[in-house]
């Protein structure tokens, strides 16, 4: 008797335990089926590998979602066509820039309302900038603002005070530390969306972590976030600007590729995203049931080799280019992407501002890379270490594999060194990693972007060393940021990237397409013109 | 028994402690700064540095352990570095769903495992004996990671059936624990045969059989009863397992739980919220193995003593 009493009192235990649990605000996941509520309501829902960690568009670095969609730019890039873009006015509705090209005056519009119902006013910018460089409450994306007056200095808390200044209700003006021609493009991008002081003061804490206080002035509000398991935004109905014909955006998040594809060919998410799938990529590119329902963009990435300098076989050219040679990319597209991809040839990925169509192409000759490594005293080859992160994309690690057959082909030995993500960057900010392949995508459409970031004198650029091998060209690169003649600045990097690919200072391997299937009920979406995973839901338009 | 229940739960203050000891030095000593994740791949050495100083990262190290340890003692778990929300609130809100696909999974498992092992134990040799062995057998090798795919393009897209993936009813729920419940099927049904199968040539099964009993209550009331010592433990051990969080089920099925918590603040190196999980997760094993004991003791009165 007394044995199946504990017995029962254990599932009691376990049952009241369960209960409680569930009660504590715990919340199993998005609801699925809206259609018997309400059916004139349009709601997408698209599948996610990875959660965003912040809603803070100040802090989160990698998933530009909330930016986009809750929160409002001075500026907004307009989409013309591939690789071309326009800065237009969106918050700003006009501009001045002075003639030494350091001040710039924004006219703001004056009939933006935040989503608790303030008027967005040019204290608001001021704000945002402050609290930017606040030193005191580093944010991650403070790097996107440095051209501003003071910009680094006060992240040093070296000084309270930045060049962003309130001329009246609707007027802001910003000085820079130097000219600076990317700073428009720069006022576009979703770090430096615009708060409300009054709402973020007011969250403190919660700004960024509770959907109900991060509040911004943009086509949509947040409804809800359970990290690791969905996010979801409706339309903010009192919005500035056009409306968006959605009415509500659900972003599942899944950390299985496979199961996106499977959720998408049952209903369960209407967007895929084929990135998320790429081995189903084939599946739905030459499956006539989805012929229409493809959205194909390319994306501004340059997916690349790196060879630090500082090793010394990497400083003898001929074994750059032996490399370079001995890759077949056009068998890396075929095997990995299944074609939707292109070849690279220079740093710069076509589209990009700066974009020299004219770079020599990349040859594949493996006999020639094979006198080339001879003729450097490498006739057995040698061994090489290149390192990825295991939470890197899943196509970006094959190619290691391949990149392992095709070097091994002329006699390098490969190995291949996987780190989790923190190991990985930590290695790298050392400036001795020995080689990597890695993805870069362009924040803003300006070539500093990416010259800027691998090859600028007075930083090891993420391991590449170029300095140490090239000082003028390296010191070139940091020139050319305050350049104000636009046609002058292009040509100039232009120069700079030939210089670096006759250095061999990057191996450039592929440029991937960025496809999108559709569900039935969607009838289109735009991607951004950088082909970036992330939406703008103003874009999505469904049926009735 | 109190007693005994009493020394058992005073035994656990000091693997709790050595627990925290261990992982916190664990992850002091790996590479990666967590600051260099926090501030993001593109972002400059300012932001990494700002940030380091800000959770006081560069503190000595004996400094943030005694820090963690007295919180800690007081309730108090945290902050998430990457989320910057409440540790015990971020486990509370993954663990209901663990929860659900745990008790799901093991009552899937021991419904089917148990009557499926005494079966095979009384009509061994004979077709259903082997088949239960396959199925079993099948169970334990096929990894979940295949079967999940399998059954969510079987029953989800091609049938129709099921929802594929997430956690918002109770439909959703029958895939994962059916998948995740299987593959415990196996163990426990080969394990309850062959302990069957050792009682059932004990002396008082023949005495029983000798006194005219009918053959169900030999096997239900005598060998099963007899034989069910070890089950305990191995079931005690997969309520462990399985509330720890099933990575990969959490994965294929997106359902956000406290194994994918774990893996994500591991390679974000969010150390409050690895911490916590895993601190969580010990307390869970400890507590069904005490759960277990308890259990024997009811179950075997000799181990009381």
């Amino acid at each position: 008797m007394k044995k199946i009493l504990i017995l029962l009192l254990g599932m009691v235990l376990l049952l009241t335990a369960f209960a409680g649990c569930t009660q504590n605000g715990a919340d199993p996941g998005p609801p699925d089926d809206d259609g018997d509520k309400e059916p004139a309501r349009k709601v997408v829902r698209v599948g996610y590998d990875t959660d965003m960690s912040s809603m803070d568009p100040q802090r989160e670095t990698r998933f530009w979602m909330v930016g986009l969609n809750v929160f409002d730019t001075l500026l907004k890039v307009e989409t013309l066509g591939l690789g071309e873009t326009e800065l237009v006015p969106h918050l700003a509705k006009s501009w001045d820039v002075s003639d030494d090209g350091l001040v710039y005056t924004f006219q703001l519009r004056d009939d933006v309302y935040f989503h608790n119902g303030d008027k967005l006013t040019a204290s608001d910018v001021v704000y945002t900038m402050y609290r930017l460089f606040d030193p005191a409450d580093p944010k991650g994306n403070a790097w996107y603002a440095s051209p501003i007056e003071g910009a680094r200095a006060m992240r040093r808390g070296e000084t309270d005070e930045v060049g962003v200044v309130a001329l009246s209700e609707f007027t802001v003006e910003f000085t820079l530390e130097a000219p600076n021609a990317a700073f428009l493009a720069i006022m576009s991008t979703a770090p430096t969306s615009i708060l409300s002081e009054a709402a973020t003061e007011a969250a403190g804490d919660d700004f960024g972590t509770d959907p109900a206080k991060t509040i911004g002035s943009g086509p949509f509000t947040i409804l809800n976030w359970v990290p690791n398991n969905y996010y979801s935004f409706v339309k903010n109905e009192d919005y500035w600007g056009e409306k968006p014909d959605l009415d509500e955006a659900i972003v599942k998040i899944v950390p299985e590729p496979d199961t996106l594809s499977l959720m998408f060919m049952a209903g369960e998410i209407d967007i895929l995203d084929l990135d998320k799938a790429t081995s189903q990529t084939k599946y739905f590119t030459e499956n006539p049931v989805y012929k229409d329902k493809l959205v194909v963009w390319q994306r501004m990435q340059s997916i690349y080799l790196q060879l630090n300098f500082l090793e010394k076989k990497f400083q003898d050219l001929r074994v750059r280019e032996a490399i370079s040679l001995a890759i077949d990319r056009q068998g890396i597209i075929n095997s990995i992407w299944q074609g939707a991809a292109t070849p690279l040839h220079g740093v710069l990925p076509n589209g990009l501002l700066g974009f020299n169509p004219d770079l020599p192409k990349m040859e594949y000759n493996v006999a020639r890379a094979k006198e080339l490594l001879t003729e450097a005293g490498y006739p057995n080859g040698f061994e090489m270490t290149m390192y990825r992160t295991a939470s890197g994309t899943n196509n970006v690690n094959a190619v290691f594999e391949i990149l392992q057959a095709q070097l091994g082909e002329i006699g390098i030995t490969v190995k291949i060194e996987t780190m989790d993500n923190a190991t990985y960057v930590a290695h790298r900010n050392t400036g001795e990693m020995e080689a990597s392949v890695m993805p870069w995508a362009a924040d803003f459409n300006d070539p500093d972007n990416y010259l800027g970031t691998f090859f600028a004198a007075g930083s090891h650029g993420r391991s590449i060393n170029y300095e140490s091998f090239n000082p003028e060209a390296a010191q070139r690169v940091v020139e050319l940021k305050s350049v104000n003649d636009h046609g002058e600045r292009i040509a100039g990097y232009q120069e700079v990237e030939k210089q670096i690919m006759d250095d061999w200072g990057w191996i450039p391997l592929v440029v991937p397409d960025h496809i999108w299937v559709l569900a039935d009920n969607v009838v289109s979406y735009d991607p951004l013109w950088n082909g970036w995973a992330d939406m703008d839901f103003t874009t999505v338009k469904m049926k009735d | 028994m109190l007693k005994y229940i009493i020394k058992r739960v005073l035994i656990t203050i000091p693997i709790l402690l050595s627990v925290i000891l261990i992982v916190f030095f664990a992850l002091n000593v790996i590479p990666g700064s967590p600051a260099e994740v926090m501030a993001g791949e593109k972002a400059d050495q300012a932001a990494i540095d700002a940030i380091t100083e800000e959770w006081r990262l560069n503190d000595p190290v004996m400094v943030r352990f005694w820090h963690y340890v007295t919180n800690v003692v007081k309730g108090d778990f945290g902050t998430s570095y990457k989320l910057r929300m409440n540790v015990s609130q971020q486990i509370l809100n993954a663990f209901p769903n663990t929860l659900k696909l745990a008790v799901a999974g093991l009552f899937f498992a021991w419904i089917v495992g148990i009557p499926a092992g005494v079966i095979s134990a009384v009509k061994r040799n004979t077709f259903i004996d082997h088949f239960f062995m396959g199925f079993s057998l099948f169970g334990i090798s096929v990894p979940v990671f295949f079967s999940a795919l399998l059954a969510q393009w079987i029953f989800g897209v091609k049938l129709g059936w099921l929802p594929v993936a997430g956690l918002s009813s109770w439909q959703h729920l029958i895939m994962p624990a059916v998948v995740v419940g299987w593959a415990s099927t196996g163990s426990v049904t080969r394990l309850v045969r062959s302990n069957l199968l050792g009682v059932m040539r004990h002396d008082f099964i023949r005495t029983a059989r000798a006194k005219g009993l009918p053959e169900g209550r030999v096997i239900m009331g005598h060998a099963l009863k007899n034989s069910l010592l070890t089950v305990i433990t191995v079931m005690a051990l997969q309520i462990a397992t399985m509330l720890g969080g099933a990575v990969v089920t959490e994965s294929v099925f997106g359902i956000a739980g406290l194994g994918r918590i774990t893996v994500d603040a591991l390679s974000s190196r969010d150390m409050p919220m690895l911490q916590g999980a895993i601190l969580f997760q010990t307390m869970l094993i400890v507590g069904a193995n005490l759960i277990a004991d308890i259990m024997y003791s009811v179950v075997d009165p000799r181990i009381r003593v």
